[in-house]
C-alpha cells in the first residue's frame, strides 16, 4: 500500500465490469492513497468468464476500495447523459470532498468485421455516442468542477492502438477512438493554464470483458466454448506483440499510476501507446 | 521503492537531467553509475547519492569516443556486475543552418548525439540480453518532432534516436529489453547557455519566462526534475507493456500556442542584446 496519492480523489468510468481496466484502475488508486469514485452505466455488467456470475459490479468495486482502507463511494451514470454526470461528480463532492483526478475508462467496441459499405448508421450514433461524445461530456462534467476548485488536476481518456491504425471491419471503433485523442488534445491546451493535465493512453490487445460480444459470437459460429476461442486468439494476437503476450489489466494500472502522479507534471496532450511494441507511432 | 537495487548508467549526469535522474533513481533504490566529462561534478553527485544511502560511482567517458564508452561500461559491470537500465542522456546542441552548416561540424554533433547512442547500446545490451530484462531510455529534442529554430545536424541527430530506438525496442523485446526515448520540451538546465551568455541573471529568467509563456502551452519551461518523473516511469515496472515510445515531455508541445516559434523571432532576439 502506497501513499502517494494520499488526500486525493480519483473519479473512475467505465468501473463495473469484473475484467475491465476502470475497475483495476480504480482499485490501484485507492491501493496508492487515493479515494474513490466509480461509475459506470450498468450497475453490475455480464461477464462472458467462466467463474463471474457472482460479480456484483460497481458494489464488489466498492468493498475492494473499502478493503484497501480508502472511501469510495458509486454512481449508475452514462457518460453521454450530462445531467447523470453532474450528479455523479456532485455525489463525488458531497461524499469525498473533492475531485484531482479523471480516469475515463467507459467504451464500448460495436459491431466487429463489417465494412462501412455495409454498416447500419445506427451502430455507428451508439459506438460515437458513448467513446466520442461521452469522452467530451464527462470532460465537461468533471473539468468544469476541477476549474473551480482551483487546484490543478489530472484528467486521462482511454482511447486505442484502434485511434492510430486503419481497422476495416471495425471503423466505426476506430474512428471514435481517433476522435478521442483528437478530444484530449483540444482539452489539454484548453486546460494547461488551470495546470490541469490531460492525455490519453493507447491499448493494443488486451485480456478484458471488451472482447466478451466477440468472443461470444465467433465461438458459437466456430462451434467451440468461449474458453478455447478465447485461448487461440490469445496465441494468434500475442505473436504479433513484440513483446509476445496480451496486455493486462495491471499494465493499464500501472501507465494510468504515473499519469497520474506528481511525476508526469509536464506531461500533457499526449497519447501513449501502450502496446507492448505493437504500435511506434 | 520502484526501482530497489538495480543498476543504472546515466550519462551525461553531472548537470541538469541526467543529474535529476540519477538522484531521482537513486531515491527509489537504484544504484548509479554518474558518467560525465565534467568528472568533479559527477564525483560530486555519486557522493550526493552514497550520502543518500545507495551506491554510486563517476566515470569520466566522452561517449563521442568508442574507447570511453567500452571502458565506461567496462567499470560499470566490474563495480555492479550487471546493469539494468541505461539512460543515454549526453549530448550537447550543434550545428547551424544549411547554409552555416560544414561536414566536420555535422560528424562531430552526429557522433556526440547519435552514434553514442548506439555504441552505448552495443557495449550494454550483452549484459541486458543476458539477464534476459533491461530497460534503455534515449533522450530525443522537441527539434527533432517540430523545429523551431534551425540547428541541423542536432535535429538529425535526434531524429536518429527516435529511428535507433524504434529498431532497437522491435529487435530486443524478445530479450525482455524495453527501449523508448524521451523528448524533453524547453527544461531549464545548462542546454541554454549558449543562447543565455551574455545576458544578467535578471535577463536570463525573463527569457526563460517569455519562451515557457509563448511557447509551451503549461505557461513555463520545466524544470529537471519534471523529466527525471517519465524517466522513472520507463526505466520501472510502471511502463511493463510500454516499448518503442517517443514521449514528449513538453509541457503540451508539440500542441499548438500562439507564438510556435519564440526562440528564432526577433523578440527573442531581442534579449540577447
Amino acid at each position: 500500500m502506497g501513499d502517494v496519492l494520499k488526500g486525493k480523489v480519483a473519479f473512475v468510468t467505465g468501473a463495473a465490469a469484473k475484467r475491465g481496466m476502470g475497475r483495476a484502475v480504480a482499485v490501484r488508486l485507492a491501493k496508492e492513497g487515493a479515494d474513490v469514485m466509480v461509475t459506470d452505466v450498468f450497475a453490475s455488467p455480464k461477464s462472458a468468464w467462466a467463474g463471474d456470475e457472482g460479480w456484483k459490479g460497481l458494489e464488489d468495486v466498492v468493498k475492494e476500495i473499502e478493503a484497501v482502507g480508502r472511501k469510495a463511494a458509486s454512481a449508475v451514470a452514462n457518460v453521454v447523459n450530462l445531467a447523470e454526470c453532474e450528479a455523479a461528480v456532485k455525489d463525488t463532492i458531497d461524499k469525498l470532498g473533492r475531485i484531482d483526478i479523471l480516469v475515463n475508462c467507459a467504451g464500448t467496441r460495436g459491431p466487429v468485421g463489417v465494412n462501412i459499405v455495409d454498416g447500419d448508421v445506427k451502430d455507428w450514433e451508439a459506438l460515437f455516442d458513448v467513446n466520442a461524445i461521452g469522452t467530451m461530456v464527462i470532460s465537461k462534467a468533471v473539468g468544469k468542477e476541477l476549474i473551480r476548485q482551483n487546484r490543478g488536476g489530472k484528467i486521462v481518456h482511454i482511447a486505442s492502438a484502434a485511434g492510430k491504425l486503419p481497422c476495416p471491419g471495425s471503423a466505426a471503433y476506430a474512428a471514435s477512438k481517433w476522435a478521442v485523442i483528437g478530444i484530449t488534445q483540444a482539452l489539454a491546451m484548453e486546460l494547461a493554464p488551470y495546470k490541469i493535465n490531460v492525455n490519453s493512453i493507447n491499448p493494443g490487445f488486451f485480456a478484458t470483458n471488451l472482447r466478451d460480444d466477440d468472443a461470444t459470437m465467433h465461438s458459437k459460429k466456430k462451434g467451440i466454448t468461449v474458453e478455447e476461442f478465447r485461448k487461440d486468439e490469445y496465441k494468434m494476437l500475442s505473436d504479433m506483440v513484440p513483446l509476445k503476450r496480451m496486455g493486462t489489466v495491471d499494465d493499464i494500472a500501472n501507465l494510468i499510476f504515473f499519469l497520474v502522479t506528481d511525476q508526469s507534471e509536464y506531461l500533457t496532450g499526449v497519447d501513449i501507446n501502450i502496446t507492448g511494441g505493437t504500435l511506434m507511432h | 521503492m520502484l526501482l530497489e537495487n538495480r543498476v543504472a548508467v546515466i550519462t551525461g549526469s553531472a548537470n541538469g537531467m541526467g543529474k535529476a535522474m540519477a538522484l531521482k533513481f537513486a531515491s527509489e533504490g537504484c544504484n548509479i553509475v554518474v558518467n560525465d566529462i565534467q568528472i568533479e561534478k559527477a564525483q560530486e553527485v555519486a557522493e550526493t547519492i552514497r550520502a543518500g544511502g545507495r551506491d554510486a560511482i563517476a566515470v569520466r567517458a566522452d561517449v563521442s569516443n568508442s574507447e570511453d564508452i567500452k571502458s565506461l561500461i567496462h567499470q560499470a559491470v566490474e563495480k555492479f556486475g550487471r546493469i539494468e537500465i541505461l539512460v543515454t542522456n549526453a549530448g550537447a546542441a550543434g550545428g547551424a543552418d544549411l547554409e552555416h552548416s560544414d561536414e566536420e561540424e555535422w560528424d562531430r554533433v552526429l557522433a556526440l548525439n547519435l552514434k553514442g547512442a548506439f555504441m552505448l547500446c552495443k557495449a550494454v545490451v550483452p549484459h541486458m540480453k543476458k539477464q534476459r530484462y533491461g530497460k534503455i531510455i534515449m533522450l530525443s529534442s522537441m527539434g527533432a518532432v517540430r523545429p523551431s529554430i534551425s540547428v541541423l545536424a542536432y535535429h538529425a541527430a535526434k531524429s536518429g534516436i527516435i529511428g535507433l530506438m524504434k529498431n532497437l525496442a522491435f529487435e530486443l523485446a524478445p530479450f525482455g529489453i524495453y527501449v523508448n526515448c524521451i523528448v524533453p520540451g524547453p527544461i531549464e538546465t545548462p542546454f541554454w547557455d549558449p543562447l543565455s551568455a551574455g545576458m544578467s541573471e535578471e535577463k536570463k529568467q525573463a527569457f526563460f519566462a517569455a519562451l515557457g509563456r509563448k511557447e509551451v502551452p503549461l505557461g513555463r519551461m520545466g524544470q529537471p526534475e519534471e523529466i527525471a518523473g517519465p524517466a522513472l516511469f520507463f526505466a520501472s515496472e510502471l511502463s511493463s507493456y510500454v516499448t518503442g515510445q517517443v514521449l514528449c515531455v513538453a509541457g503540451g508541445q508539440p500542441g499548438i500556442t500562439q507564438s510556435m516559434t519564440f526562440i528564432s523571432s526577433p523578440e527573442s532576439e531581442g534579449f540577447g542584446k
